[in-house]
């Protein structure tokens, strides 16, 4: 009995712990990305399309613009997606980089090894260089090709959808 | 200055559409574009052009560096289309466009280090200003342009990855730089003239 109850409170002690654990990418392929990118752009709220990975400098660099833009965004009703074209095994590594970055939103890894449908399923003029964000909904699409410069370029970006 | 912010037409959001109203000319070389001729500094030192291969009947130009994971996942695959198609006139001609003062690791140093390192059989170029990159219209590493030679002219054939699977060239099932050469060697018409694939964006001078 004693030692149950030690067990309880040794769970309820790592129970924050595993909160906090990172929430892992989930693996998605071609046609569910596609479906979700199609679905942004027709919903009635705004949602930002970033695509990402580690091993992408600049990716990297401009996530911090990506968390601050998401908080000023608060309560604005724009949903934040980031679609991570890291290695299929790298899920764990990705999920750590945006933790750490304190990204929140829709994370996903991209489940593919043929990019090429998904690229030109999304944008038949984007050669499949990251990174690469889309603004879409009310029916409207853009896109920004580049790295951002800074937190008040993402947000003017985003604006494009009022 | 390329614009940054483009309306997608709606047909290019999740369903592959001829987008005829999309106004962004795509910019550089296309399959049946005519690829001009440039020099290029060698790892080992000399200027390099492709008119300094009279015989060669193509050219596998290969934009790649070394930092790139995905220049590395397809490092041995380039190594390999040298090595099977040199011989049968079509030689790789592999191009750094990387600026070094943004990633180090590309440096004209490093390039000759790495391919000592990998046993590099093709020539490996620095791009140092980053107009062959441009004149070309590469956007990341790797970023394959088949050439081929017809009535003096070095014709684009092809346009983008090497095969279809980053991961694993053995489960690759389809390799398009040697299906569109094999093509081109039989007179034919290359049936896929470009495919997209990921890589890095090319890391250019700020």
């Amino acid at each position: 009995m004693r030692i149950s109850v030690f067990a309880a409170i040794f769970f309820l002690m790592l129970a924050p712990l595993g909160a906090q654990q990172s929430v892992s990418l989930k693996p998605v392929r071609t046609e569910e990305i596609l479906r979700i990118i199609d679905q942004a752009r027709n919903d009635s709220q705004v949602h930002v399309v970033n695509f990402w990975a580690t091993w992408c400098g600049p990716c990297v660099a401009e996530m911090g613009f990506f968390r601050d833009a998401d908080s000023i965004l608060q309560g604005k009703g724009v949903t934040f997606h980031y679609f991570s074209f890291d290695m299929r095994d790298h899920g764990p590594k990705a999920a750590a980089l945006l933790d750490k970055k304190g990204i929140r939103g829709r994370r996903y890894l991209i489940d593919e090894v043929d990019a090429d449908p998904l690229i030109n399923g999304i944008d038949t003029n984007w050669q499949g260089n990251i990174p690469y964000t889309l603004v879409l909904g009310k029916g409207k699409a853009y896109k920004h090709s580049y790295i951002f410069q800074s937190t008040a370029e993402l947000i003017a970006f985003i604006n494009n959808i009022p | 200055m390329i614009s940054n912010k483009l309306l997608l037409p709606a047909a290019a959001v999740a369903l592959l559409a001829a987008a005829s109203s999309f106004t962004t000319a795509t910019t550089g070389y296309q399959a049946g574009d005519t690829a001009v001729d440039f020099s290029l500094k060698n790892i080992d030192g000399k200027m390099i052009s492709l008119a300094s291969y009279p015989e060669a009947k193509g050219f596998i130009v290969t934009f790649t560096c070394n930092h790139c994971p995905y220049a590395v996942k397809y490092e041995q695959r380039i190594i390999d289309l040298d090595k099977k198609y040199k011989a049968l006139g079509f030689p790789v001609i592999a191009i750094n466009p990387n600026d070094s003062t943004v990633v180090p690791e590309d440096s004209y140093g490093k390039m000759q280090s790495r391919a000592k390192e990998k046993g590099y059989t093709f020539p490996y170029l620095y791009d140092q200003t980053q107009q062959v990159a441009r004149s070309f219209g590469a956007m990341k590493t790797p970023h394959i342009y088949l050439l081929a030679r017809e009535k003096g002219k070095l014709v684009v054939k092809y346009v983008g990855a090497i095969d279809n699977n980053y991961e694993d060239a053995s489960k690759a099932d389809r390799k398009f730089v040697e299906e569109a050469i094999a093509e081109i060697q039989a007179g034919k018409a290359v049936t896929i003239t470009g495919t997209k694939a990921v890589g890095c964006s090319i890391k250019w001078k700020p």
